[in-house]
């Protein structure tokens, strides 16, 4: 990257909107030195953002004033009632009822790990695969929350793209080990649907073969 | 977490349909808040509907938290209560059309005016210039805040894709497109966050001088003066902090 495109960059965040995430933390103070530095600077200039963060702050103040009735109390109770009836019994994979977010990731990446192990047992040596630039293989797990996709940059890094729609799985780390090679990302919110990780391992430290690729919680 | 929530989550994860039930009734303020605002916009649906949806998504939301992760529950389950309550049939088959058009003119509105006052515009500015008043304009800002708090879901060409397109084009584009300068999805979703984990790795000097020549637009001149340093060592600060941001996001 060139200095101008570094500065490019440095400029442009303060473009991007805040999310509510950001917002909320404004709003209670809760932001670091330079999120505080970057949400004022993008408060200046953005009407729709100040909008949001105007809400915000009239929603902190109606909570305070909002009663729990004994309707409620019933409509919770019946809700609840239905949503047992409702449980699934049986599951490959931990419930989301009553198990940590961490257990359930740590359970979907052995998963992703023994289908990818069995995949590239059976395949010849990476280098000889595919050519830099392409995707070696996309795993998704059995239900389609999670998958990993390994490309071959052009560069002959390779990155491993970990993806999910269960966006309670943001803030997790997970460590990918590789021959010599381990790193650690955290998973964060690529999109409103999505969240997602994504570690490099350098052409170096990239084994001919991808056998002894392991994922997991950190 | 106060200690008496953090033990009822612990009954919860047990099984204990009391704990779950205190839990729910614990975090149903923001559930019947987003419900009226909802209705508000909705209100030839039933409000008991909403009410239902939103306790849904609670205890969505809930089936995942994880009370170890640091983060507030009230924060985690903002987006499960409101995506429950959108989703219902009942809502997304009639929300109105009318204050999203309106959006997409204040944003349009926003670059133009931004660019010829040099500054935020305001909301009777904004009003003036797309022939709303200013209440139909809070009204599509707030519909806008209610539905789609965490992102734009709409991925218009911007002018920032044009080559021929000046500095100042770009990131007024960008204001509004919530895109500037990116290369693919992947960096352009992330370069915010990526950008101020870099700059948290600084010496606490180094990011103050960054964020205030990049985001506060001050000069190298006015930064020394504020922080008493000569021009020569500010320059010499912020370059070397450039420096280290390269070896960081390379």
């Amino acid at each position: 990257m060139k200095q101008s495109e570094l500065e490019q960059k440095l400029k442009s965040a303060k473009f991007y909107h805040l999310t509510e995430d950001e917002l909320l933390a404004y709003r209670d103070r809760e932001l670091d030195e330079v999120g505080l530095s970057r949400a004022e600077a993008h408060l200046k200039l953005c009407l729709v953002c100040e909008r949001g963060l105007a809400l915000l702050r009239e929603e902190l103040a109606a909570l305070e004033n909002i009663e729990i009735t004994a309707e409620d109390v019933a409509l919770v109770e019946r809700v609840m009632q239905e949503a047992r009836s409702r449980r699934p019994v049986d599951s490959r994979l931990p419930e989301a009822s009553g198990v940590p977010v961490s257990d359930r990731l740590a359970a979907y990446l052995r998963q992703l790990t023994d289908s990818l192990q069995a995949y590239f047992l059976a395949m010849t040596p990476v280098r000889d695969a595919v050519p830099p630039g392409q995707e070696i293989r996309s795993q998704p797990s059995d239900d389609g929350l999670v998958s990993v996709t390994i490309t071959l940059e052009d560069t002959s890094d390779l990155t491993i793209h970990l993806s999910s729609s269960e966006r309670g799985f943001a803030g997790q780390r997970v460590r990918v080990s590789l021959g010599t090679f381990s790193g650690e990302a955290t998973l964060r919110r690529a999109s409103e649907f999505e969240v997602a990780a994504k570690i490099t391992v350098p052409e170096a430290q990239r084994p001919a073969t991808l056998t002894s690729i392991k994922i997991e919680t950190a | 977490m106060t200690e008496d929530e953090l033990s009822l989550w612990r009954r919860c994860r047990k099984g204990d349909e009391a704990a779950r039930k205190e839990l729910v009734l614990m975090h149903l303020r923001p559930v019947k808040f987003l419900a009226d605002q909802i209705h508000r916009k909705v209100n030839w649906v039933d409000r008991e509907v909403l009410m239902n949806e939103g306790v849904i998504g609670l205890l969505k939301a809930m089936d995942r938290f994880d009370y170890n992760c640091g983060v507030e529950f009230s924060t985690y389950a903002r987006n499960d209560i409101r995506g429950a309550i959108l989703a219902s049939p009942e809502v997304s088959n009639n929300l109105p059309r009318r204050p999203y058009e309106n959006l997409k003119k204040i944003r349009q509105a926003q670059v133009d005016l931004a660019m010829r006052l040099e500054r935020k515009p305001t909301l009777d500015e904004i009003a003036e210039k797309i022939e709303l008043t200013v209440s139909q304009v809070t009204e599509a800002l707030d519909a806008w805040h209610i539905a789609f708090a965490d992102g734009f879901p709409d991925h218009e060409a911007g002018s920032d894709s044009d080559p021929e397109a000046d500095e100042r084009s770009k990131t007024h584009s960008a204001l509004i497109e919530g895109k500037a300068g990116a290369d693919e999805p992947w960096q352009n979703v992330n370069d915010a966050i990526v950008i101020e984990k870099a700059l948290s790795r600084l010496s606490e000097r180094e990011s103050l001088i960054v964020t205030r020549y990049y985001w506060e637009d001050q000069t190298d001149s006015e930064i020394a003066k504020g922080l008493g340093l000569t021009l020569s060592n500010a320059r010499r600060i912020r370059l070397g902090a450039l420096k280290k941001l390269h070896g960081m996001l390379e």
